[in-house]
């Protein structure tokens, strides 16, 4: 599956300056040879085994016909590819999906800066609270945190519904939240981008922290405004960050399951289906193993083109 | 709110405890007919179970790992079927787990395609057993090697059957009954047909308060609605080709009965599923609710935390329909032998076990239906009876399509309901669109 | 200045608001598992629980297996994140400090792993337990969990191995001090930090898996808590307020830990940085 990748990587090599830091002179080169080997070695050697090995599996059974239970296999050539790529569903939960994904990622990203920037000029105490709570909001199992979610916008018992009537807004009390799928994905937005910016925002908090106290007093007493401040300063400190969590969040939120399945459950009518159940319920739930397999190969060559980018900004860093 | 804790794919969630079954007493099928009362396989065996018939070996020491389901039997009933498989098989360690409704299909999924299989022996929504037999993971399974065979309820006989070979020996069934709160309705009598429910009822719907609770995604029930105005079955299949008959003459009649006896009487949104039943009675939101004979023992139990409803105010008729009682879904659950066993002679003692006597008196005194009609008698008076009484009527069942599952997966039947019951929506345009997606799978290749 | 005292108010502000919204529904979790199960899910819902009881932590605490479960999480958590962790500390120096061939290739390889849908890879990873005869057996779940955590925490690590300046470590070398001894008194306590960040990553993508400890595990003394957790939750009978307690005794310490070590590994991050 990385064919692609493999060619431009090359190139990439090949235009790739010098080595970066050099081994300390003196040295032989033979020894960093091998001390990159055994470095890596391990890492190699797991990889193969606990991802190469089964993805190498999902690929021959994207071709076949399997019958897991009597363990026979049949080849189907092409078939598979073919109902996925001609299949209108799919094309719709993928489009759904990269709307989805791109709506959450960058409302996760967005207020991850937000909250870390904020928590850089926050009194202590409040500082400790605000990362504590995200602390806890990460910790807390997934689904759990959903089904709280789903209670809050539950049609019959909901607090949503509650608050709405107490402070007026309508006079009905059981507004169905998951009977348009503009409010059933708001529910799952929601989910996903509580879920979502601690680790964003803990990242870059992080990150904020290493820019030196010395470089923003610099900046400021040369009278730059805090957006400046900002822009010029700050800014170019995180940004390895920044594009970490960012990519992070778009590949993360391309297939949300668990705050799909514990919320809408796909209502109304399955349209909150998006990937990540469309793909549980070909896999697991009607046992069509070669389609769900060919469902991942197509998908991962999608997302494929992401790392297109990810290559350019490396390149650039690398520089 | 959609049922909240179950997965992705949850589907039929309810499926199993769904249920009722036809208790019908006595049809009995045609092919087995010698009760060996012995409980274990000996020599009864054609051709198919040669390990079974091999008669387990009483002295043998091993370890089997079974499976049941949520919500199932009782505790009580659990841990005597291991007392009387120990009491057979001195040396043999049955280990028992509960699955989750929701995630069950995973679970087996990952058990049976192991060789030797991880799950030995599983109890099983009789809607599941179907496709799981299409698919090669469960073995087949010699009927006369089970004591009760003679006298199982059809129903469940005919849910485990693919092929013309028997997959899921009959288990229990359940059936529904409509369960009211004694202090709200006073005095009233049992109604006996639809109308005069829907009168009794409707005096009981105000605010957001309902005479009966019946939530839109309460598939079960709802269907009995269409086939109380004379659908045949969601489906049928002529010439090999499945045609839905949500859309038929009688199909829609029925439909239009349920959304008028629904406006009359419940309050319930069209987008909820029955998970909240037992809240919305307990709250004092509804007057009645429709739910399995064995209810009470979910709304009146008595936990730690006294929330239980009280048991004394709880009262059960049976749910009437236009002429009769309201045909029930013949729901209920199997238990099926994994195809890789490494032990089917142990597997099918335990599922011996579970069907035989000893077990399945215990069952009809917790209130389910037992597997065999010469149980049935058993069922303590009351809710459970009358459950079994309107088992033994006229009841439906899904079709028999290996492709099922899948309808009940994407949760199709839900969604129609909810579809057709969200005010405004025309009854013969919607089934129509929901004939066409339950033809497009069921016809579909397995 | 009056500009930087506005900064503090708005980001108090902000603060707060951040601290409502991320605790509100943390709140409706710890408050759920104090409710009485009359007060949980009311058409009414129940903002304060009155009377505030604790039967449903005894509930939780008298569940048999849930010391297990506790113990399995622990165990498995630690032995893939510590191994996880491990290997990918090695290549992350590798990454991080060497040039070689097919160095930015391996680093693209481990964005597309991320970009796999762990859906579809279900399948493979059952029929490989079995043709190794490991099925069942919490090695694999072990197993699993490191190929969650390697490829991110390679990445992760390597971001932090490059923002140690070379410098520094060069001066060790310099100094006369081996190559090893460099990495081991220098890079390492630098990177500390990284390695619990990476960590506590690592530790939630174990911590709260359930699908394949529901399905790659063959009895319910391999349970782990999620496991544990979802098997409360039945179509009609969902004991919420057991489970929310077991959620609650299951992230708490998980939360203090990572708050403990957080606080740590900043306070170095900043003082290595400043210190280089």
């Amino acid at each position: 599956m990385s064919t692609v990748a493999t060619e431009a990587e090359l190139t990439a090599e090949r235009r790739s300056p010098a080595p970066r830091l050099p081994a300390p002179r003196k040295r032989p080169r033979q020894r960093n040879w091998l001390t990159i080997w055994a470095l890596m070695l391990p890492a190699i050697i797991a990889l193969i085994a606990l991802i190469a090995v089964p993805v190498y599996k999902m690929v021959v059974l994207s071709f076949e016909k399997p019958n897991i239970f009597t363990h026979k296999y049949k080849n189907v050539g092409w078939a598979n590819y073919k109902s996925v790529l001609g299949d209108h569903e799919f094309w719709t939960v993928v489009f759904k999906s990269v709307i989805f994904d791109v709506a959450a990622a960058a409302a996760t990203v967005i207020c991850g800066v937000a909250v870390a920037t904020a928590m850089m000029h926050m009194n202590k105490a409040l500082k400790l609270a605000v990362s504590t709570g995200l602390l806890l909001v990460w910790a807390t199992p997934q689904f759990i945190g959903a089904t709280v979610w789903q209670w809050f916008f539950d049609t019959e018992f909901g607090v949503a519904n509650w608050l709405a009537l107490h402070l007026g807004f309508t006079k009905e009390f059981q507004h169905s939240w998951y009977t348009s799928q503009w409010t059933a994905f708001f529910v799952v937005f929601l989910v996903v981008v509580w879920q979502s910016v601690p680790f964003v925002a803990l990242a870059i908090y992080g990150a904020l922290l290493t820019v030196p106290e010395e470089l923003n007093e610099a900046a400021e007493m040369d009278g730059a405004g805090p957006v400046t401040l900002f822009r010029r300063v700050t800014l170019p400190l995180i940004v390895p960050v920044l594009i970490i969590s960012t990519l992070l969040s778009v590949i993360w939120d391309f297939r949300v399951l668990t705050q799909i399945a514990f919320t809408t459950q796909g209502a109304p009518y399955g349209q909150t289906n998006l990937l990540g159940p469309y793909i549980y319920q070909k896999a697991i739930s009607s046992g069509a193993y070669g389609v769900a397999s060919a469902i991942g190969v197509v998908v991962t060559v999608m997302l494929m083109g992401l790392s297109y980018f990810y290559v350019k900004i490396m390149r650039r860093e690398d520089q | 709110m959609k049922t909240r804790h179950v997965s992705v794919v949850a589907v039929a969630a309810a499926l199993a405890l769904a249920g009722c079954s036809n208790g019908s007493s006595s049809t009995t099928s045609s092919a087995s007919n010698t009760p060996t009362s012995s409980a274990t396989v000996t020599s009864a065996s054609p051709s198919d179970s040669p390990t079974a018939s091999a008669g387990a070996d009483k002295n043998q020491t091993a370890t089997i790992n079974v499976t049941l389901m949520k919500d199932s039997i009782p505790p009580a009933t659990q841990a005597a079927a291991i007392a009387e498989m120990k009491k057979q098989y001195p040396n043999v360690t049955v280990n028992v787990e509960i699955l989750s409704w929701d995630v069950r299909a995973a679970k087996w999924t990952a058990a049976w395609s192991a060789k030797p299989a991880t799950i030995d022996a599983a109890e099983m929504g009789n809607t599941d057993v179907l496709s799981w037999a299409s698919q090669g993971a469960l073995a087949d399974l010699d009927p006369t090697a089970f004591e009760t065979n003679a006298t199982w309820l059809d129903s469940l006989k005919q849910a485990g059957t693919f092929d013309g070979k028997l997959y899921g020996v009959p288990y229990y069934a359940g059936s529904r009954v409509l369960w009211y709160n004694k202090k709200t309705l006073g005095t009233a009598t049992a109604p006996t047909t639809l109308d005069e429910l829907q009168t009794l009822a409707a005096k009981y719907k105000t605010g957001g308060n309902s005479g009966i609770y019946l939530p839109g995604r309460n598939w079960y029930v709802n269907t009995g609605f269409l086939v109380d105005a004379g659908m045949d079955s969601i489906a049928t299949q002529t010439g090999g080709t499945w045609k839905g008959n949500l859309a038929s003459d009688a199909g829609v009649k029925g439909i239009e009965r349920l959304k008028a006896f629904a406006a009359a009487v419940s309050a319930a949104p069209a987008d909820v599923d029955e998970t909240n039943d037992d809240k919305i009675f307990g709250q004092k939101k509804a007057a009645m609710v429709i739910e399995p004979g064995w209810w009470n023992g979910v709304v009146s139990a008595p936990g730690p935390k006294g929330q239980a409803f009280p048991a004394a105010d709880l009262g059960a008729w049976t749910m009437p329909g236009t002429n009769g009682p309201l045909p029930q879904f013949l729901g209920g659950s199997n238990l099926a032998v994994a195809a890789n066993t490494a032990h089917k002679d142990l597997a099918v003692a335990w599922v011996n076990v579970l069907a035989g006597t000893v077990v399945q008196t215990l069952v009809a005194k917790a209130g389910s239906i037992p597997n065999t009609t010469t149980l049935v008698d058993q069922v303590p008076a009351g809710p459970g009876k009358m459950a079994a009484a309107a088992a033994a009527g006229k009841g439906w069942f899904t079709p028999t399509s290996v492709n099922w599952s899948k309808v009940e997966t994407a949760n199709i039947m839900k969604d129609f309901f909810t579809k057709v019951l969200t005010p405004g929506t025309d009854a013969k345009t919607v089934a129509a669109e929901y004939d066409k997606k339950i033809e497009a799978i069921l016809n579909a290749a397995a | 200045m009056t500009g930087r005292r506005q900064h503090h108010v708005i980001a108090n502000t902000f603060g707060v608001i951040t601290l409502l919204t991320s605790l509100f529904p943390l709140y409706w979790l710890l408050t759920t598992s104090l409710k009485p199960a009359n007060q949980i899910r009311t058409t009414d819902p129940v903002l304060f629980p009155h009377p505030v009881e604790f039967a449903n932590y005894q509930t939780a605490w008298n569940t048999e297996g849930f010391l297990t479960s506790l113990k399995n999480s622990v165990i498995i958590t630690a032995l893939a994140v510590g191994i996880g962790i491990g290997i990918a500390f090695f290549a992350a120096v590798a990454l991080g400090r060497f040039w070689f061939r097919g160095r930015t290739l391996f680093i693209v390889i481990l964005i597309l792993i991320q970009m796999i849908p762990g859906e579809a890879l279900f399948v493979p990873y059952v029929v490989l337990s079995q043709d190794l005869k490991i099925q069942g057996k919490m090695v694999t779940l072990v197993l699993v969990y490191i190929s969650f955590v390697l490829p991110l925490s390679i990445w992760m690590l390597r971001g932090f191995v490059r923002a140690v300046p070379k410098e520094i470590e060069e001066a060790a070398l310099v100094d006369g001090a081996s190559r090893a001894k460099a990495f081991r008194k220098v890079l390492f306590p630098l990177i500390a930090p990284g390695i619990v960040a990476t960590s506590i990553f690592g530790f939630l993508s174990s911590w709260n898996e359930f699908v394949y400890a529901y399905t790659l595990t063959n009895s319910p003394g391999q349970y782990t808590v999620p496991v544990l957790l979802h098997s409360f939750i039945g179509p009609r009978t969902a004991d919420w307020g057991a489970v929310m307690a077991m959620s609650v005794v299951f992230t708490v310490p998980a939360a203090a830990f990572f708050l403990f070590v957080q606080r740590r590994a900043v306070g170095g991050l900043t003082a290595g940085a400043v210190k280089g």
